[in-house]
């Protein structure tokens, strides 16, 4: 994975993609945006001029002067207001357009990502980059390029009528202004390198503390106290340590700063006031001049924390795009075949596959005849859930054919073949809906009816009547708030749905509750009744009873034979793991 | 309060206090200073106006020094008092006593000590300052306003009112849109996650099409939302910074006549304008400073909840261990857990022999889990007398008591560090030969010798580069280094695959025999082999023996087991069940 650091120059690739996003809305977007930058201009230019009257006038001493300027102005500034609204609506109308699309277009991509997307990366990571990142990126362009934009417009033109007003007083205004960038450039990097290191230790330290809570009963066990806890203080130290560093760092940037600004604004009073006193100017100058640096200042300010939020979240916008650059999964397999067909209702022909440099499977061949029972069993790593992620065409072999109901399975598309297997995973994976809901996952077109038999079938229904909205009780995320035999039998109920001709079971190998149990045996020998059924296995029970037993090892099949078979084989792999289970059972 | 009790080094704080307090006051007796000046400026006084010039540059060379104080000062004291926090809280739950840890999620601990006391911090650090300036800032600017011209400042203040319910008016709606759109997304991060999560099943179960759809009809009625709030939002937005003219507008009016009238200087009514500032910008976000104040005290809170927590005692002796017969024994012990009526042990009365393999088992929430913590002195405050080792636990010192117990629980869990300190906290300065004799016996050594770094291989968080099967292995090593005279067993080989099982059960074999061994069991397959069986149910024992005597009871275990039984070999075969019965018992 790429490394994780910012570049220091903003990303103009991403910058030209978000652009090219916001099509059919820019325009919109760069109107209001000039809209706002005007508007704020000439409200900043007519506050100040407004002072200038006031002030003059009032040296003056004609009232009536001072209140029809005062007047025109505001009614200046009330009708800038007035359209300021929909200029900002005009640019975020797109903006709110523009994210809206973005998601759009992550979720239409993850629906045609291959499998080995999701195997290779944590979902976690990718949950964060379609949610988390995608609102970091709108802010670039919600947040920091609009107010980067109107603030220096207005920043720019209220310098320019600065000038106007006095060009001594603006170019003393000006040279504090400069000041200010300087010290926040230059003393800004120093201040984020310490900032880094600090949540770094941090990070670290909140580790060591989640380790502590976790291992709460292990540490009290082996009396491991005192020696958890000097480590953690350990890295307690060196939060602090950084923490002190940047507390200097920081006072040092907060004087400076304000040293800055006090310069400018008194500097700016007293250098007024003396022009004033040789004659050379007029209060109202100066309190106008006053007034607009304030705009000025604020640009300036602003410029550090654009560049470094717009690089904030160009960053995340890279993170959000690298999925959308993803290679697609190819829905028809790729090759011709070398056999189209074989009359089995599953085979695996010479295949080899391995998910990186090392095959997991070794040229294996097996065939599972129609309306069979296989079992699959072996050593774990051998390749058993392998095979099921091949058959599912999750993956393509990297040698050899499958033939699923006696087709080549290069003969037709991925979704087809997927189409005929009912999948019973080991974790049912439930989704953050009703129960309903998640069995009709099963087929589109489920009628309530069906619905119900299948939960039934399940030995599901019983309990979902028992809760009181039924059916359309909400399922928490990952079906947590069901034990964990009701969500496996909330899957075997959605896999019944199906009624396809093959099904595939990873048996679940977590300890059930023993009522729990039974229900699901029950359920699935019901499921498997007319169907192929190709079940990887723990159980010694499904084992004993399947029609064939492949032995996986080493991604091959190792033996395969009924079970009598297989025991007979004196010595053999079947026939030693067996031997070891049972002798374990019955208290050798 | 509580923090600045516990914090260290007061005397920064209470420095860096008054100095903020001197830099509000001098900030607003500036502004008088600004005053005579400007006045001095158009009356020509220059004598006057160098002085002042003069007490300007004092007055910024003051405020460079105070600022740069009052962050260090302030930012020191909050970092140090930070870190004795932090130690503290980890120390804390290390040593917490049993019935907080229940009664607080883990999660819930760590977001204490993580995000609580980040808080904290913001708060010392940032808040309580902007408590004290803003306030009193605006104290001060308003007794010299009402100085000035108390007539003006009275017009000026009666503005504030209106301005505070106006924009309280119109944020209501915002609020309320705002919290749609959240709505709205949180829909659609919800479809995004559980695809991202279940993209095995999707894919399996052809659910692209249909997820998809969901996603978008979410996505659009965010974007929906999200116009609308803009909307408001462009509202709101004129209105506030249309209301926040009307002061000024006031003042130039009423001041500009007051100036004419002879009642104000020129300056002052600058000063006044300048005052005016001082007021209002920092009341406007003091509402937010207080609502923030409010959440960083309750997490405080929350985080002095933890430090108060009761601690496991300390007292007790240090008993040498005693090889007493029986070497464990309850007597007529009863127990509920602390606001739980219930008792979950009543007069529970069992002994165990040295080197006997006691098994308890029984329907889960029986009480079997609760027998292993009272064991390990968890509790205190239960009925009847526990003896271990000669002694009552109750007399034990906890870390002596704990220091002859080993344990082996059903979730392993194993530091992020590497695989030698991890089995070496069994037994701290564990010479390498023990540790790995340890880790033969356990069967776990060929596996970590199988691994590039062997024992040095670093275990990720929560060890889950490990299979299950691995990591009980590693748990049973720890267990077998710590050389402890009594072993507890809690369900250690459940979830386990069938090769990993038949390891696991030979390494427990072996070491069992030579020890005391207490083992709690879900599966009564695992504990035929146990000297004694101890069924426990609703915390009494209501069958006692071995496993043979046991079933031929035919009482509450023969029930249990046959119900096992059925699911594990594979329901009722031509065997009826008095027959298998009858079989099994054939050897008694």
């Amino acid at each position: 994975m790429k490394a994780k650091k910012n570049a220091s120059q903003p990303r103009p690739r991403t910058f030209r993609r978000i652009l090219r996003l916001m099509e059919g809305g820019r325009l919109p977007y760069i109107i209001g945006i000039i809209g706002m930058a005007l508007a704020a201009f000439v409200l900043q230019v007519a506050i100040s001029y407004a002072f200038r009257e006031l002030f003059d006038t009032l040296e003056e001493g004609v009232f009536r002067e001072v209140l029809a300027s005062i007047f025109i102005y505001i009614a200046a500034a009330a009708v800038v207001l007035m359209l300021y609204p929909l200029f900002s609506y005009l640019a975020m109308r797109t903006v709110v357009l523009t994210t809206g699309r973005i998601r759009h277009l992550t979720f239409e991509k993850l629906t045609r990502l291959p499998m080995g997307f999701f195997q290779r990366r944590h979902s976690a990571d990718t949950s964060s980059r379609l949610t988390n990142d995608v609102v970091e990126l709108e802010k670039a362009y919600s947040e920091h390029l609009i107010q980067f934009l109107v603030s220096l417009v207005s920043g720019i033109g209220t310098g320019i009528v600065m000038f106007l007003l006095d060009w001594r007083l603006a170019l003393f205004a000006l040279a504090g202004s400069l000041l200010t960038l300087f010290v926040n450039t230059i003393y800004a990097k120093r201040l984020k390198s310490v900032s880094t290191k600090v949540q770094r230790n941090l990070a670290t330290a909140n580790t060591k503390l989640s380790n502590i809570i976790s291992g709460i009963h292990i540490i009290r066990v082996f009396n491991i106290q005192k020696r958890i806890v000097a480590k953690f203080k350990q890295s307690n130290d060196e939060v602090e340590t950084a923490s002190q560093t940047r507390i200097s760092r920081q006072a040092l940037i907060d004087s400076l700063n304000n040293l800055t600004s006090l310069l400018s604004f008194i500097g700016l009073i007293m250098f007024g006031a003396w022009l004033v006193l040789i004659g050379e100017t007029s209060v109202g100058v100066i309190v106008a001049v006053t007034q607009l640096q304030n705009g000025v200042r604020e640009l300036v300010g602003m410029l550090g924390t654009f560049i470094s939020n717009l690089q904030g979240s160009l960053a995340a916008g890279e993170r959000v795009f690298e999925v959308l650059d993803e290679e697609e999964e190819n829905l028809i397999p790729a090759g011709e075949p070398r056999v189209r067909e074989k009359p089995f209702a599953l085979a695996f022909d010479k295949v080899s596959f391995g998910y990186g440099e090392e095959a997991v499977i070794k040229g294996m061949d097996f065939s599972v005849k129609k309306n069979e029972t296989a079992a699959l069993v072996g050593p774990s790593g051998g390749g058993k859930s392998t095979v099921f992620k091949l058959l599912l065409q999750f993956y393509e072999p990297n040698e050899g054919e499958i033939f699923i109901a006696g087709k080549n399975a290069k003969e037709e598309s991925k979704k087809e073949l997927r189409a005929r297997f009912a999948y019973v995973p080991q974790n049912a994976h439930l989704f953050n809906c009703t129960i309903r809901e998640n069995i009709a996952y099963g087929r589109q077109d489920a009628l309530d009816e069906d619905i119900i038999r299948a939960a039934k079938a399940a030995n599901a229904h019983d309990f979902i009547k028992s809760f009181s909205k039924g059916y359309d009780t909400m399922v928490g995320e990952d079906g947590m708030t069901l034990s964990g035999g009701q969500r496996q039998r909330i899957a075997i109920a959605r896999a019944i749905l199906t009624d396809a001709p093959v099904l595939l079971l990873d048996e679940a190998t977590s300890a059930l509750d023993n009522e729990s149990e039974a229900l699901i045996k029950d359920a699935l020998e019901k499921l498997m009744k007319k169907k192929t059924s190709l079940i990887i296995a723990h159980r010694l029970s499904t084992v004993e009873h399947a029609d064939n037993i492949l032995v996986i090892d080493d991604g091959k099949v190792a033996e395969e034979g009924t079970h009598a078979d297989l025991l007979a084989q004196e010595d053999g792999l079947y026939a030693n793991l067996y031997a070891r289970q049972l002798a374990i059972e019955s208290g050798n | 309060m509580r923090l600045f009790k516990l914090f260290p080094g007061k005397p920064r704080l209470f420095l860096g206090i008054m100095v903020t307090i001197l830099s509000s006051t001098l900030m607003v007796a500036f502004s008088y200073l600004m005053m005579l000046t400007v006045d001095a400026a158009l009356e020509g006084e220059r004598d006057f106006f160098f002085r002042v010039l003069m007490a300007a540059g004092v007055f910024v060379v003051i405020t460079l020094v105070m600022t740069y104080g009052r962050t260090k000062l302030i930012g020191s004291y909050t970092e140090r008092g930070m870190a004795v926090l932090r130690e503290r809280f980890g120390a804390k739950i290390a040593e917490m006593s049993f019935d907080v840890m229940q009664k607080t999620h883990s999660g819930e601990l760590l977001s204490r000590g993580t995000n609580d006391m980040q808080r904290i911090r913001n708060f010392t650090f940032t808040s309580l300052p902007r408590l004290i300036q803003i306030p009193l800032t605006a104290m001060l600017a308003l007794v010299l306003l009402f100085i000035f011209n108390w007539q003006l400042t009275l017009i000026a203040l009666a503005m504030a009112p209106i301005l505070i319910i106006g924009s309280s008016f119109l944020a209501r709606p915002i609020a309320k849109a705002s919290k749609r759109v959240q709505e709205k997304l949180g829909r659609v991060n919800s479809v995004l996650t559980d695809f991202i999560k279940g993209a095995e099943v999707v894919k399996a179960y052809n659910l692209e099409e249909t997820l998809g759809e969901k996603n978008r009809l979410y996505v659009d009625e965010s974007v929906e939302s999200g116009r609308h709030l803009a909307k408001r939002h462009a509202v709101l937005d004129a209105f506030g910074r249309a209301f926040g003219l009307v002061p000024f507008i006031a003042t130039f009016l009423f001041g500009g006549y007051f100036v004419i009238q002879g009642t104000m200087t020129v300056g002052m009514l600058l000063a006044f304008i300048n005052l005016l500032n001082y007021l209002t910008f920092p009341l406007s976000t003091f509402a937010t400073l207080l609502g923030e104040t409010k959440r960083d005290l309750v997490s405080a809170s929350r985080v002095f909840d933890i430090l108060d927590a009761e601690e496991e005692r300390k007292d007790g002796k240090a008993h040498p261990f005693e090889m007493k017969d029986p070497l464990i024994a309850f007597e007529n012990v009863s127990f509920n857990y602390k606001g739980d009526d219930k008792l979950v042990i009543r007069n529970l009365d069992f002994q165990v022999r040295p080197g006997e393999t006691v098994a308890i088992a029984g329907p889960s929430g029986g009480g079997k889990s609760t027998i292993t913590r009272l064991l390990l002195g968890y509790f205190d405050h239960y009925e009847g007398n526990i003896f271990l080792g000669g002694h009552e636990v109750r007399d034990w010192n906890l870390a002596s008591l704990r220091q002859n117990i080993a344990i082996v629980s059903q979730e392993t869990f194993l530091f992020p560090e590497s695989i030698k300190e991890n089995l070496a906290h069994g037994k701290p300065r564990a010479t390498d030969e023990e540790i790995v004799t340890a880790a033969k016996q356990a069967n776990a050594h060929d596996f970590i010798a199988a691994s590039p770094a062997g024992y040095d291989s670093e275990l990720g968080e929560l060890g889950n580069t490990l299979s299950g099967g691995q990591k009980q292995r590693l748990s049973i090593a720890r267990a077998i280094l710590k050389d402890a005279p009594v072993l507890l067993l809690d369900e250690a080989t459940s979830a386990l695959d069938l090769e990993s099982e038949a390891l696991i059960q030979e390494a427990l074999a072996e070491i069992t025999a030579d020890k005391t061994t207490v083992i709690i069991a879900h599966r009564l397959s695992t504990i035929k082999d146990a000297d004694r069986i101890l069924v426990v149910d609703e915390g009494t024992i209501k069958e006692e023996g071995d496993h043979e005597s046991l079933l031929a009871r035919k009482g509450l275990y023969a029930r249990l087991y046959e119900r096992q039984q059925d699911i594990e070999e594979g329901g009722v075969d031509d065997e009826s069940e008095e027959e298998r019965l009858a079989t099994a018992t054939a050897n008694v």
